[in-house]
């Protein structure tokens, strides 16, 4: 900027009508991008207006009957909402978490082995576990923690009595996070390793000079560079809040542990399995989306008050 | 004092290979199991006998599914679909997030675009209105409704922003004062420079449209032009559903897990092949300080 | 773009002048001689006519579940779902071609596909629908044709009679309104009672007796756990195996317990007439208790399945398969499963279905179902309604009497194709299963020829006589033959000779306020139940139930279906 502040008056005048046909070439760009959210997203955003609706195909959205704020009071009058909110809240709130540590500290660590083959096969397979689906995996899960499995055979090696892991109120949610991360860090951990290529290297070699070792290196170069893609992907993750993993806690859970493991999605999935309910069930997604919405735009607004530039 | 160094070094990088390895390895044995069951008989399969090496070895369901000829119709829509797809998806991801990276100053509508973009990430109106505007657009059974619903994919467009945020700003500089357009300053200046994080961006997107199965059901009509992943799907049997004897006899010879894991290797495999393709430019580590200034 | 909606357009204005045209009775036929005219109606009210040119209906085709595609190899390679077996047989037959408008998987794919089409307010001129409230939707949006004509001209003999053979409980009942058949409904066939099923070769290891009470039925299970069955010196085998949702989805749910509770007289997750006449729910009843504490004790010595809440039904059946389960209930055609089928194979297993356990008259205590499994419904307007009706009596009747090359074609392809009739809509009397079990038993024991049998019976035939050559033998036959011997031989004749009680259960729709709260009614009992059979509740946490279940909703829905019922 300083080049242009000493500029001749001249050059700025020409540099002003720049900026407004550079502002003009930005908006063309933005246009065609902006017509496919529109007519993909925008418009079939009318069926929203399902959720006001006791909504019948049969009549289509303009043939049904307006119901107002029905269908949202009959969500929170259910005599499990308060119950249903707080399972999915807490699963997803772990998983949010730990879906960044782990891959971030995996990252980390893979970056530390210089032997390009080794590191590329360990990404490589870290990464294929995202492409099972839980359906598949949920044999092998339940199989590992069932009483026959690895996991008790070492509980009772050790002197500890069996566990039902999976009927268990205590530990459910533990094993779904737990496995959700298994299954997850590898491919969560490609943007991290993006991201650490592009950390200037001369900033290592300044380090190492001055004598620090490489783990300071890390707590004092790696982790600071790493900082706005993990807060950027805290802020995306921050619109799954609501969402605690549909697949994978319906293939796992079962009627004993509906106590901590019915969430939201789950719940509403059996109140359509009776009869199809599009309406509760828009009205459910509509509510889950302007709550991430306010969520992401308030962690927008803290970050930049915070660090004086916002997220997007 | 050299060697105390490497000593310690030596301790560090057998924890950090170990741990490495130990969490790779909770990454693998699944998938050889999942292959192994796939070249397994369908009795020990029943019966959880296979573990990491397959029982009663035969490839009958590789034969089944790669003798099929919708099997290869079917994958080449899905690369027909990926290819173009990503082109699409490129595009705006690139074209978007460019001048979203801007600052206010520079571009004062980018707030109010960016709120928009965040909008839409977040909201949507359900399956059966999206369908009607496909279908009035007469896209349906055309390969057209499975890459331009999604052509903006909002979470790559705001990660690459944020990268292109990370460029520094006085390559930008330097090219306007010469007189550079955006679009020559993207194409000459920031792609090159984004290698890494356009090859995330691109892998996202090729695995969703590979893995996406749900519009090639809602968008094709006919079996015949379904996508690999939807043409898959078609092929299980959810043996709990079945209550109609009619449906027996044909159910009986089949055993569902074999082949499901058959299916899962094989559509697993390109994914498999692209990523070295793609990893080498995360890998390999592209220092941006040597083109800075 | 303009172009193509311009071209749209027109061709939409040419099919509404052509419709406009046959807005008189007779109105396509206007420029016709009277011949033609004469031919046309004649096909019309034939259930077989042949249409004089060849008619093209829409329709959704039902792909039925099918591992891959087979037909690789065999001279059906090129078949496609408007070009098969099913569909060269209608042509050749009736002259009539079908064009899809989607096609889908049987099942959640199709229902979808059905319910976009009708969002979407453009739906085939034929089609099969699955629910009851689709069909009634349809109904009340006026989109269908009434096709009481159409079933009293033209509905076959076997149709007729199929119907009737449900009594007072006829499937026509179910898609009358105001008198008007507005659909053809798929007949439900009963499946007969669930059985319990045994390992035979454990049994005679043990020298134990087949059981019948429930009592007996504890001292086969517990000799199963204890006395090592297998025979391999180790404890490794488990009781019964039971579905971690305990019981419903009647019918002929596999691995669900509930003979347990009817053996009780409880008849968990249906509603039943109490003394008063009245519409009940069953899993409030106090007979509930009694079978709770007896399962829970079963659970708590391990007679049930130790971990079968979190087990899936993968899970059940490699249980089964890999011989560390003998026992579990299941319907009569439990033998096709994997887990018979593998264990067959691969374990030696030879299996027997036991009426265990019974109730306090000798019987097993058996749910009665819907008598409906679906509906044919033609787009009001459609023009040739009649085609439904022809496709389901091919379908239905024809095609079984026929014994020409094109039938075996389709024969073939029962076993092989994804395909189907373009309408997968067979109507057959209630016990169907059991007439086709009789008459090949009949053929097989020397009292009837083989040509009494029809094309189906046919191919079960042949099964029984490898089955049993192969036994002869002494070697062990095709798995499939076992599966249909074992299941259409020896469990299906057992409806006959340990022949069950019945009960038909009083509401079988979803009343108004189950649309919405029964998902959290059912949520509240099966967590009750299950937890006191594992023993993380006790007996009084059942009342604690019905008071909580009474109060949230569970009464309101209860007066809404007795008001229902009254209405009728």
């Amino acid at each position: 900027m300083k080049q242009g502040n000493n500029a001749p008056a001249i050059r700025r005048t020409s540099q002003a009508g720049h900026a407004g046909k550079e502002k003009r070439m930005f908006h063309l760009m933005m246009l065609p991008g902006m017509i496919m959210l529109f007519l993909f997203t925008f418009v079939p955003l009318f069926g929203s207006l399902m959720a006001f609706q006791n909504y019948v195909p049969a009549k289509g959205i303009f043939g049904s009957k307006w119901v107002g704020l029905e269908n949202f009071k009959f969500i929170f009058s259910l005599p499990d909402s308060r119950q249903v909110f707080v399972n999915t809240l807490v699963i997803a709130f772990a998983k949010l978490v730990l879906n960044i540590i782990v891959p971030v500290f995996f990252a980390i660590l893979l970056n530390e082995i210089t032997s390009k083959i080794f590191k590329r096969t360990f990404q490589t397979i870290v990464y294929l576990p995202h492409f099972l689906s839980w359906v598949v995996l949920a044999t092998v899960v339940t199989n590992m923690f069932s009483l026959t499995g690895p996991f008790n055979a070492v509980i009772s090696a050790v002197g500890g009595s069996p566990i039902q892991f999976l009927a268990d109120n205590n530990w459910f949610r533990k094993v779904i996070v737990a496995t959700d991360v298994w299954k997850e860090f590898g491919y969560n951990s490609v943007v991290y390793l993006a991201a650490l290529t592009s950390i200037d290297l001369g900033l290592y070699e300044a380090a190492s000079i001055d004598g620090a070792n490489r783990f300071e290196q890390t707590l004092h170069i790696t982790l600071p560079s790493l900082m706005p893609t993990v807060i950027l992907m805290t802020a995306l993750n921050l619109g799954n809040i609501l969402n605690a993993g549909f697949d994978q806690v319906f293939n796992l859970y079962n009627p004993i542990v509906y106590e901590t493991a019915d969430i939201i999605d789950t719940y509403v999935y059996r109140i359509g399995m009776v009869e199809r309910q599009y309406s509760i069930g828009t009205a459910v997604g509509l509510l889950k989306s302007v709550i991430s919405f306010i969520l992401i735009m308030g962690a927008n607004k803290t970050a930049k008050k915070l660090t004086g530039s916002g997220i997007f | 004092m050299k060697k105390k160094m490497s000593f310690g070094k030596i301790i560090s990088k057998v924890i950090i290979w170990a741990v490495v390895v130990i969490f790779t390895l909770s990454c693998l044995l699944p998938l050889l199991n999942m292959i192994a069951i796939s070249f397994s008989g369908s009795d020990a399969v029943a019966a959880n006998e296979v573990g990491l090496l397959p029982k009663d070895f035969n490839v009958s369901t590789y034969k089944k599914l790669l003798q099929d000829a919708q099997f290869w119709r079917s994958f080449l829509i899905s690369v027909e679909r990926v290819v173009l797809g990503l082109l699409i998806n490129m595009f705006f991801t690139v074209s978007m997030a460019y001048p979203l990276s801007k600052s206010k100053l520079r571009f004062p509508a980018r707030d109010v675009y960016i709120k928009f973009v965040i909008f839409a990430m977040l909201f949507s109106g359900g399956v059966i209105p999206l369908f009607m505007v496909v279908s009035n657009l007469h896209l349906t059974n055309t390969i057209w409704s499975l890459v331009l619903p999604g052509a903006v994919p909002v979470f790559n467009v705001i990660l690459m922003i944020n990268f292109f945020k990370g460029v520094p700003e006085s390559l930008d500089e330097a090219a306007r004062i010469d007189g550079a357009s955006p679009i020559e300053i993207l194409i000459k200046i920031y792609l090159p420079v984004s290698l890494p994080s356009l090859a995330t961006v691109a892998l996202f997107s090729i695995v969703n449209h590979w893995n996406d199965y749900f519009s090639g059901l809602i968008y094709m009509s006919k079996s015949a032009m379904y996508p690999l992943q939807t043409y898959i799907q078609q092929l299980t049997v959810d043996i709990t559903q079945v209550t109609d004897a009619e449906q027996l006899k044909q159910i009986a010879s089949m055993n569902n897990r074999t082949f499901n894991a058959t299916k899962i290797v094989v559509s697993t495999i390109p994914l498999l092949v692209i990523y070295p393709f793609l990893q080498k430019y995360f890998v390999s580590g592209m220092v941006i300080g040597a083109v800075k200034e | 773009m303009k172009k193509r909606t311009l071209s749209l357009c027109l061709a939409a204005a040419m099919a509404m002048t052509a419709m406009a045209g046959c807005g008189d009775s007779n109105g396509s036929m206007a420029n016709m001689s009277d011949e033609e005219k004469a031919a046309w109606e004649a096909a019309a009210n034939d259930p077989y006519g042949k249409y004089p040119e060849l008619v093209t209906y829409t329709c959704g085709y039902n792909l039925t579940a099918q591992g891959a595609d087979t037909l690789a190899g065999t001279p059906y390679e090129n078949d496609t779902p408007s070009d098969n077996a099913y569909t060269r047989y209608l042509k050749e037959l009736l002259n009539i071609q079908n064009e899809n408008m989607f096609e889908a998987q049987t099942g959640d794919d199709y229902n979808q596909k059905v319910s976009m089409a009708i969002a979407a307010q453009d739906i085939p001129d034929i089609m099969f629908v699955n629910d009851y409230s689709t069909m009634v939707e349809l109904v009340e949006n006026d989109m269908i044709e009434d096709l009481t004509d159409v079933y009293n001209n033209l509905a076959c003999e076997t149709v007729k009679a199929s119907y009737e053979s449900y009594g007072e409980n006829s499937p026509l009942n179910y898609v009358t309104f105001d008198g008007k058949i507005m659909a053809i409904p798929k007949t439900q066939l009963s499946d007969g009672q669930d059985f319990l099923w045994l390992r035979k070769d454990w049994l005679e290891n043990l020298n134990l007796e087949e059981p019948s009470t429930l009592d007996e039925m504890a001292d086969v299970l517990r000799a199963f756990i204890e006395q090592d069955p297998d025979g391999n010196g180790q404890d490794d085998t488990i009781g019964l195996a039971a579905l971690s949702t305990v019981y419903g989805d009647y019918p002929n749910n596999t691995f669900a317990i509930d003979n347990i509770f009817t053996a009780f007289d409880a008849y968990p997750n249906i509603w039943i007439t109490d003394d008063a006449g009245k519409a009940v729910y069953g899993s409030i009843q106090p007979e509930m208790k009694d079978a709770l504490q007896l399962i829970a004790d079963w659970y708590a010595e391990g007679l049930i399945d130790k971990e079968f809440t979190t087990r899936t039904n993968d899970d059940i059946v490699a249980l089964i398969s890999s011989g560390q389960c003998g026992a579990y209930i299941g319907p009569w055609w439990s033998p096709f499963s994997p887990a018979q089928t593998a264990s067959y194979a691969s374990k030696d297993a030879e299996w027997i279905n036991v009426s265990a356990p019974v109730g306090s008259d000798g019987k097993i205590n058996a749910i009665n179902t819907k008598p409906y499994a679906g509906f044919v419904v033609v787009r009001k307007g459609y023009e040739h309604p009649e085609i439904a009706m022809k496709i389901v009596n091919v379908n239905s009747e024809y095609s079984k009497q026929d014994k020409t090359d094109a039938v075996n074609e389709i024969v073939e392809n029962q076993a092989i194709a994804y395909f189907n009739w373009p309408l997968y809509c067979e109507i057959q009397p209630g016990n169907e299963a059991e007439n086709m079990t009789a008459h090949v038993e009949a053929v097989l024991d020397g009292s009837a020829d083989v040509s009494t049998l029809n094309t189906q019976e046919q191919g079960f035939y042949e099964s029984a006589v490898r089955f049993l050559e192969a036994e002869e033998a002494g070697q062990k036959a095709d798995s499939a033959d076992y599966s249909q011997y074992m299941s259409r031989q020896v469990a299906i004749h057992k409806f006959q000779s340990e022949p069950a009680n019945f009960l038909t259960p009083s509401y079988l729709e979803t009343s108004e306020t189950m649309k919405t709260k029964w998902a959290s009614l059912e949520k509240l009992e099966l967590q009750t139940i299950l937890k006191i059979i594992v023993g993380e509740a006790d007996m009084s946490s059942f009342d604690e139930f019905v008071e909580s279940w009474t109060a949230a909703g569970g009464q309101t829905i209860t007066d809404e279906i007795n008001e229902e019922i009254s209405a009728k």
